[in-house]
C-alpha cells in the first residue's frame, strides 16, 4: 500500500472517531456529492462521463465536530469542503478528493427574537424549513430563490444569493445580521453575545463569509432578519410595447419608492414559454403591512403604468408563475433533452442606463453562435440603480457550444458594463473571467484567503486560491 | 409544444428531425436532470441530511432505493412531472383479488396489511369482504403495479354497489373510498378527543378525512402530517392499520370497540 493510501486510511480512521456512524466513504454516495447543479455536470453525469469524486462524506452535529474535521484535515494536509443543499449552478461545492462537511445534520432553530424581529439558526437549515417554522409563528424570512425546495442557509450565505422577493426584503446580504463560523484553519469566530442593529467597529470580518463559496471555513449558524406576514398583496401584470419600456417604467416605479415585493419583466421570447404570450410583460406583486399603504402604492403603480401606455391584464399570469416558479425540470425533461438539446442560465446586472444595451448585444452576440437555438431573457431583483437580467440559453447539447456561449456572454457583459454575476456566484464556472471583472480586488481576496487558510485545504481550486507567485 | 414557443426557436434541420420525433421520445430516469424538488418531504432525507438517502440517491442506485426508501410516495406528490420514483426499484407485481364474502356492500381488505382489522369490521358493519393479494408488494419493496391486473381488478371491483377499503394502500392504487371519510353511513360515533396522524398516502385528502371524522364525534386537537409511520411511532391517533404493527392505537381499535359496544 502506497504512503499516501496509508496517510488517508489513517485520516479516514480519525474522521470516524470525531463522527462515529455519521460518515461514509460508499462510492455510490460519494457520486451523489460529486455534483451540484451545475448543468454542465447534469449533462456530464447524464452522459456517464465521470465526475470529480470526493474523498469522504461526514456529517457533524456540532461546531466542536466541525471545529475537529478541519483541524484533522489541517493536520493531514487534506482538503475539504461544506455542504448544503447542493442545488448551486457553478459548480462551487463538489470538491475532488476533498472531505465533504455536510452541514445538514447542524438544522436547528436556536433561537426565535419576536421582539428584536431576528432569528438564529444552524446553517444547515433548509430555506424551506425555516420559512415553514417562521409562517407558523406569523413571520417570513422572504428569501425565496428559485432553489427554495432544496437550499440550506449555510449555502445561500457562501453564495450570496437573492430571492424572488429581494427588491423589497434585500438580498441574503441584506438579511444577515451575525455569523459564526469554523475557520479554514481551525479557528472559531462566534456568533455576538448581542445583536445590534448596525455598529461601527472596523471592518466586519465576518461579512468575508458573504460569497467566500466554502474558500474560508465553514459557517456553522447563522442569526438573521425575519418580517411580520404582510397582511395586504396585491397581484398584477402589465403589457407593454417592448422590453426595453418595461424597463423604464420599472426605474420609475423603483424611484417612486414603491418598491414591489415581487417584479419580473419577461421578453417576448420568454413570455412565450412561461405564459403562452407572445408580448413583453411585467408581473408584479405587490405586499404591505397596511391596507392604507397597499392602496397608495397599487394607486401610484397604475398611474406609472397608464403613462408608459401599459395594458392592465390582471393576475393571471402571477398566479401561474407562483404556481410553477420552483419547476425547473418540466421544460428540460419534456423538451430540452429528447430534443438533443441542453440549456444554462447567464444573470447579471447593470445600471439603468447601459441595461436596454446589455439586453440587446446579450441577445444579439449570443443568438448568433452556432449551436444556439434560443436566448430567453427576464428582468427582476431591481434597485434604485438598476436591475438584474436573468438568460436562459438553449443549445446543442455539446461542451464545445456551452463553453462558446459563456466566453461570448462573459466578453459581451464586461466589455458592457455589466456584472460576470449577480447571483449564481463564481464555483469553477465563473473562475476564468472574475480577475476581469475584480482586478486588483481579487489580489487582497487571495491574501485574506491564505491568510483564513494557510494550508490552502479549504474548497481548493476555486476562484480565491492564490499561486505561488501570488504569495 | 405550444406554436408561440416554437416560434422563439432558431430551428435547425437537426432540430427538426428530433421536433418530429419529439412524441416518441421520452426521459427514463428524470431525477438526474433535478435539484431534488421533491427532498424537504422525504423522511429518511429530513431525518439524516444523507442526500443519498434522498430522491437524489435512489434515483441513481437501485439497492439504495429498494433498502432505504419508505415507498411513503410523499415525493410523487411534489414532483413537477410526477414520477413514481418508489415503485422503480423492482420489477412489476400482479395484483389478484379474493372474495370471502358477497354482498352489496364490502369492505376491502389488502393482504398482510390490514386483516387485523377488516376481517371485525366487515362482521360488525355487516359488509362482504374482498382480500386483495400483491398490494403490500408494491409499497414495501417498490414495485409497479401490472397494468392488465389493475384493469381487471378495477373491472371485478364495478360489480360492487359499494366498496370501502380502511388501507391507504388500496386507496391510493384503486381509488376506492376510504370507510373513514364514510362512518357516519354506517351511524358510528366515536368519542375521541386528541391529536390525529395522517398517513402518507392520504395527505391530499386531510380535509375532507378530517371533515367527515368531526361530524361523528371526533374532536382533533392537533393535526400530525410530517410523520412516516415506517419511520418512527407517531404521535396520536393513526388512521392507518399498519400503524398496529408498532402496537400504536389506530382509529379502527375506536370504531370496533364502539361497535362492539
Amino acid at each position: 500500500m502506497s504512503e499516501r493510501s496509508i496517510l488517508k486510511e489513517d485520516f479516514l480512521k480519525r474522521v470516524k472517531i470525531i463522527v462515529g456512524s455519521r460518515f461514509t466513504d460508499d462510492p455510490r454516495i460519494l457520486k451523489v456529492y460529486s455534483r451540484d447543479f451545475w448543468p454542465l455536470l447534469t449533462l456530464r453525469e447524464s452522459r456517464g462521463d465521470e465526475l470529480a469524486m470526493p474523498l469522504a462524506v461526514a456529517w457533524p452535529k456540532t461546531v466542536e465536530e466541525v471545529t475537529s474535521l478541519i483541524k484533522l484535515c489541517n493536520e493531514f494536509k487534506i482538503p475539504f469542503t461544506p455542504y448544503g443543499g447542493g442545488s448551486g449552478v457553478t459548480g462551487a461545492a463538489p470538491c475532488r478528493d476533498c472531505l465533504v462537511i455536510d452541514v445538514k445534520a447542524m438544522n436547528k432553530i436556536i433561537e426565535l427574537n419576536e421582539e428584536d424581529m431576528y432569528v438564529t439558526v444552524e446553517s444547515g437549515i433548509m430555506i424551506k424549513k425555516l420559512e415553514e417554522y417562521l409562517n407558523s409563528k406569523g413571520y417570513t424570512i422572504r428569501h425565496i430563490p428559485q432553489s427554495f425546495p432544496e437550499a440550506v442557509v449555510g449555502g445561500l450565505i457562501a453564495t450570496l444569493s437573492t430571492g424572488e422577493y429581494s427588491t423589497k426584503y434585500g438580498g441574503i446580504e441584506d438579511l444577515l445580521l451575525d455569523i459564526e463560523v469554523v475557520t479554514a484553519d481551525g479557528g472559531f469566530i462566534p456568533l455576538r453575545e448581542k445583536i445590534v442593529p448596525r455598529t461601527s467597529t472596523g471592518p466586519n470580518i465576518k461579512k468575508l463569509m458573504l460569497g467566500s463559496e466554502g474558500q474560508l471555513g465553514v459557517i456553522t449558524k447563522a442569526t438573521l432578519k425575519i418580517f411580520q406576514i404582510p397582511e395586504y398583496t396585491s397581484k398584477n401584470t402589465f403589457v407593454f410595447n417592448s422590453f426595453e419600456e418595461a424597463l423604464a417604467a420599472a426605474r420609475e416605479v423603483m424611484l417612486l419608492g414603491l418598491q414591489p415585493a415581487v417584479l419580473r419583466i419577461y421578453d417576448k421570447d420568454e413570455a412565450a414559454l412561461r405564459f403562452n404570450e407572445d408580448r413583453d410583460l411585467a408581473i408584479f406583486i405587490i405586499e404591505e403591512w397596511s391596507k392604507a399603504l397597499l392602496d397608495a402604492k397599487e394607486s401610484e403603480l397604475r398611474m406609472v403604468m397608464k403613462k408608459r401606455g401599459a395594458l392592465e391584464i390582471g393576475e393571471e399570469y402571477v398566479d401561474s408563475w407562483l404556481k410553477k416558479r420552483f419547476d425547473v425540470i418540466s421544460d428540460v425533461v419534456k423538451l430540452v433533452v429528447p430534443l438533443g438539446l441542453w440549456f444554462d442560465t447567464i444573470e447579471t446586472a447593470a445600471t439603468w442606463s447601459i441595461l436596454p444595451k446589455v439586453y440587446r448585444e446579450f441577445k444579439r452576440e449570443v443568438k448568433m453562435i452556432k449551436g444556439v437555438n434560443s436566448v430567453l431573457a427576464h428582468a427582476s431583483h431591481f434597485y434604485s440603480t438598476g436591475g438584474c437580467i436573468y438568460f436562459t440559453i438553449v443549445f446543442e447539447a455539446n461542451e464545445e457550444v456551452y463553453w462558446r456561449v459563456w466566453e461570448k456572454a462573459m466578453d459581451t457583459l464586461i466589455k458592457n458594463g455589466a456584472t460576470i454575476s449577480h447571483h449564481h456566484g463564481i464555483g469553477l464556472l465563473r473562475k476564468k473571467w472574475i480577475e476581469r471583472e475584480l482586478g486588483e480586488s481579487l489580489k487582497y481576496l487571495k491574501k485574506i484567503k491564505r491568510l483564513f487558510d494557510p494550508n490552502n485545504i479549504s474548497n481548493p481550486g476555486k476562484f480565491m486560491e492564490w499561486e505561488s507567485s501570488e504569495a | 409544444m405550444k406554436l408561440k414557443t416554437l416560434s422563439t426557436v432558431k430551428i435547425t434541420p437537426k432540430l427538426l428531425l428530433n421536433l418530429i420525433q419529439l412524441p416518441f421520445k421520452k426521459v427514463e430516469k428524470p431525477c438526474i436532470y433535478c435539484p431534488g424538488i421533491c427532498i424537504s418531504v422525504c423522511p429518511t432525507f429530513i431525518n439524516t441530511g444523507n442526500l443519498s438517502l434522498s430522491p437524489l440517491g435512489y434515483s441513481r442506485y437501485e439497492d439504495l432505493g429498494r433498502n432505504n426508501c419508505l415507498k411513503c410516495w410523499r415525493c410523487v406528490s411534489e414532483c413537477p412531472l410526477s414520477y413514481p420514483l418508489p415503485e422503480s426499484y423492482a420489477s412489476e407485481v400482479k395484483l389478484t383479488l379474493e372474495v370471502l364474502k358477497k354482498r352489496e356492500t364490502v369492505l376491502l381488505s389488502a393482504r398482510n396489511l390490514d386483516e387485523k382489522y377488516s376481517y371485525g369490521l366487515s362482521e360488525l358493519l355487516g359488509t362482504g369482504l374482498i382480500l386483495i393479494n400483491g398490494l403490500v408488494e408494491r409499497y414495501d419493496e417498490g414495485r409497479p403495479v401490472n397494468p392488465s391486473s389493475l384493469k381487471r381488478i378495477l373491472r371485478a371491483l364495478k360489480n360492487y354497489r359499494k366498496v370501502y377499503t380502511i388501507s391507504p394502500e388500496s386507496h391510493h392504487t384503486l381509488s376506492v373510498p376510504l370507510l373513514i371519510e364514510n362512518l357516519s353511513g354506517f351511524s358510528i360515533r366515536l368519542n375521541y378527543n386528541g391529536p390525529i396522524h395522517i398517513p402518507c398516502l392520504l395527505l391530499n385528502r386531510e380535509e375532507k378525512i378530517i371533515q367527515a371524522l368531526i361530524s361523528i364525534g371526533v374532536r382533533p386537537t392537533k393535526i400530525i402530517r410530517d410523520q412516516c409511520l415506517k419511520m418512527e411511532e407517531p404521535d396520536g391517533l393513526s388512521l392507518c392499520p399498519r400503524a398496529s404493527m408498532r402496537n400504536v392505537k389506530t382509529i379502527f381499535d375506536e370504531i370496533l370497540a364502539s361497535l362492539s359496544y
